[in-house]
């Protein structure tokens, strides 16, 4: 492979910043050979991903040396990709959106600092992965909860900051952080909220200072690199209870997502609710072979055979309700009260109390697993998955008629419709997750244009993404043109005034330096 | 590093009661039992994402050899060289695993326990 390096440095420019780099963090924290090139590629990539390739991966494992790094990246104009543990899987992984950039990957960055058992919350490097803490309350018996998302095998900070969820009523991650240690990209260390008084006792407790709040400024941002975070954590419920939820008819979901809008807004249910079609726990366990050989969408008979092997409905999704028992019991009788009489049936809830095993709750308790991650499967081939997730008002009408849409387009394209609407507080992520094998070239170009066109469909609709892969970060950007695009002059402007060199992830989220603006997509 | 040996996915895998039951669970590798730098552990710390019960490697190599034979840890085919093919090129739906993850020194641990085979093992503790 050719080397990569990023746009305005010549090879020897290049070298001369490893050099310096190598000299400051050591040769075993560098890493430039073409495996370590290829290792960094997006494994799910929608083609061979080297448009995304990066130059180099430094792992700095102090908050010293990644200040140390972006001095020497200032001095030298080299990009730099912050990642905590790099697994924003559907989303490009580890990889840069600007190919030649400097991965600086903090895995090695992952110290538990402090758990508080008393007022719940953990402060963590960005290394810091679900599983280690998980490992971490389990074994010292600190009876506190996570939340983790439906990939546990990334990092806590990392899904954090990208506004990934969970699903327990902590599930919301960005909104459970509480202050910032963030080295910003002219290589200062600043801390936001409470942190930025020295000695202040209750950082971790308020989630401002005085004046602005800028945690939510270095979320999905390219502003600084964060390098230690104060994460709130579920004091463990008493008891628990959770139910699944089977809806035979496609149409069922106008009703049913109505109804837990409502359960939603008025908090008896207080977790983001995954409401998916069928194809969610097949894909996890057997392929689209196993079902069907043909050519276009799966037919409606062999749909109804998936159905019934996975016991589930056209719909499903799952409960929970957390706290004291006896709020929970009151809970449960509102839930079947909204629900069962649509349904026609009784609800069969599972419960749940302290002292019982947790493993058998898996993400609904914050247990984290990675199995969801054998979706990419289904299509055969080297797999991998991307979604389009455009926010919508949880209504059932609008939900039905996005539903109705996008299906149309995924059966247009020959894609299997794999979709779900994520139910937040106020809201719906509409996650329409397209299954692919990377080695079918006609089946990428057909990924590409469905894409595409969701992007201008929900533009159109009135509605945009909530996160998006490398690929599509500017035109996904631009469809936030209110005004002629001003958000997106006012985020340059920051980029500009607190990163005058554009070190820091060029193009994340459509936000380009003013020397590498040019490397935007038309 | 702790696993849930057979569990998880129950609440969020609607279905899963099916499919879990077909994989039996070998003894489980215990994290706590070895030493921070021995195969196993690296084993279970590493690679245990997917490839203990029910994880998406186990899963997946299930489809194509028995259910014990599909967790890593009871293959009596592994060399060490193939173990760190795969481990850096990835294979079909792996990704591949950099070397910041596992490290060079970690990986040839990992693949040198792996390649003994579960006879070739002092039995877990």
């Amino acid at each position: 492979m050719e080397r990569v390096l990023p746009p305005g440095l010549s090879a020897q420019q290049f070298d001369a910043a490893k050099t310096a780099l190598r000299r400051t963090l050591g040769d075993a924290k560098v890493f430039d050979t073409d495996l370590d090139r290829d290792t960094f590629i997006d494994a799910y990539a929608l083609g061979d991903g080297h448009e995304h390739a990066m130059s180099m991966a430094l792992a700095p494992t102090t908050v010293e040396e990644v200040q140390a790094v972006v001095r020497i990246a200032n001095e030298h104009k080299l990009p730099l990709w912050p990642v905590s543990r790099g697994k924003n899987l559907g989303y490009g992984m580890a990889a840069p959106r600007l190919a030649g950039t400097a991965i600086v990957d903090l895995t090695r960055m992952n110290r538990i600092l402090d758990v508080d058992t008393r007022y719940a919350y953990a402060q963590l490097e960005p290394g810091v992965g679900f599983y280690q803490l998980h490992d971490h309350l389990r074994s010292n018996r600190i009876p506190l909860w996570m939340s983790v998302p439906a990939n546990g095998w990334g990092a806590v900070i990392g899904n954090a900051l990208e506004r990934g969820i969970g699903y327990t009523p902590y599930g919301d991650h960005t909104t459970k952080i509480c202050g910032l240690e963030v080295v910003t990209p002219t290589g200062e260390i600043v801390r936001t909220g409470m942190g930025a008084m020295e000695g202040n006792k209750a950082w971790a407790h308020y989630q401002h200072g005085i004046g602005p709040s800028w945690d939510q400024m270095f979320a999905q941002s390219n502003f600084g690199i964060v390098t230690k975070a104060n994460m709130w954590l579920m004091p463990e419920p008493e008891m628990m209870a959770m139910v699944q939820v089977n809806l035979p008819k496609v149409e069922d979901i106008a009703w049913a997502i109505d109804a837990l809008a409502e359960l939603r807004l008025r908090g008896v249910i207080e977790h983001n609710i995954i409401f998916g079609n069928y194809l969610h726990d097949a894909s996890a366990f057997t392929t689209r072979a196993d079902w069907y050989q043909g050519e276009g969408p799966i037919p409606d008979d062999v749909a109804e055979k998936i159905q019934k092997k996975f016991n589930v409905g056209w719909w499903t999704f799952h409960l929970s309700l957390f706290g004291y028992g006896r709020i929970v019991e009151e809970n449960m009788k509102i839930v079947n009260a909204a629900l069962e009489p649509r349904l026609g049936y009784k609800l069969d809830w599972k419960p749940w109390r302290r002292g019982e095993p947790t493993d058998p709750l898996g993400p609904s308790g914050g247990v984290p697993i990675v199995l969801p991650l054998n979706v990419v499967n289904w299509m055969g081939g080297r797999g991998g998955h991307i979604g389009f997730s455009p926010v919508m008002p949880p209504s059932g009408d609008l939900a039905l008629a996005a539903f109705k849409k996008r299906r149309a387009r995924f059966e247009a394209a020959g894609l299997d419709y794999y979709s779900s609407f994520t139910m937040g507080h106020r809201h719906i992520c509409n996650v329409n997750m397209i299954l692919y094998n990377r080695d079918d070239e006609a089946m990428i170009k057909r990924v590409k244009t469905l894409f595409t066109q969701m992007i201008a469909d929900a533009k159109q609709e009135g509605y945009g993404e909530y996160r998006t892969h490398i690929d599509y970060m500017d035109p996904v950007a631009d469809t936030y043109d209110f005004n002629g695009g001003m958000m997106m002059r006012m985020n340059e402007r920051v980029k500009d005034a607190i990163d005058p060199n554009g070190i820091i992830a060029p193009g994340k989220n459509g936000i380009w330096p003013a020397r590498l603006r040019q490397e935007k997509k038309a | 590093m702790n696993r849930p040996a057979l569990a998880g996915a129950a609440l969020l895998l609607a279905a899963a009661a099916t499919p879990v039951a077909i994989i039996a669970a070998p003894a489980k590798p215990s994290a706590a039992a070895a030493a921070p730098a021995d195969g196993q552990a690296l084993f279970v710390n590493k690679c245990g994402y997917c490839h203990l019960p029910m994880g998406p490697g186990t899963v997946t190599l299930q489809r194509r050899m028995s259910p014990e034979q599909a967790l890593l840890a009871n293959r009596t085919d592994l060399t060490a060289d193939y173990v760190k093919m795969v481990a850096r090129h990835g294979l079909n739906s792996m990704p591949p695993i950099n070397r910041i993850e596992v490290s060079d020194s970690e990986l040839d641990t990992i693949a040198r326990w792996l390649a003994k085979g579960p006879k070739g093992r002092p039995a877990a503790k």
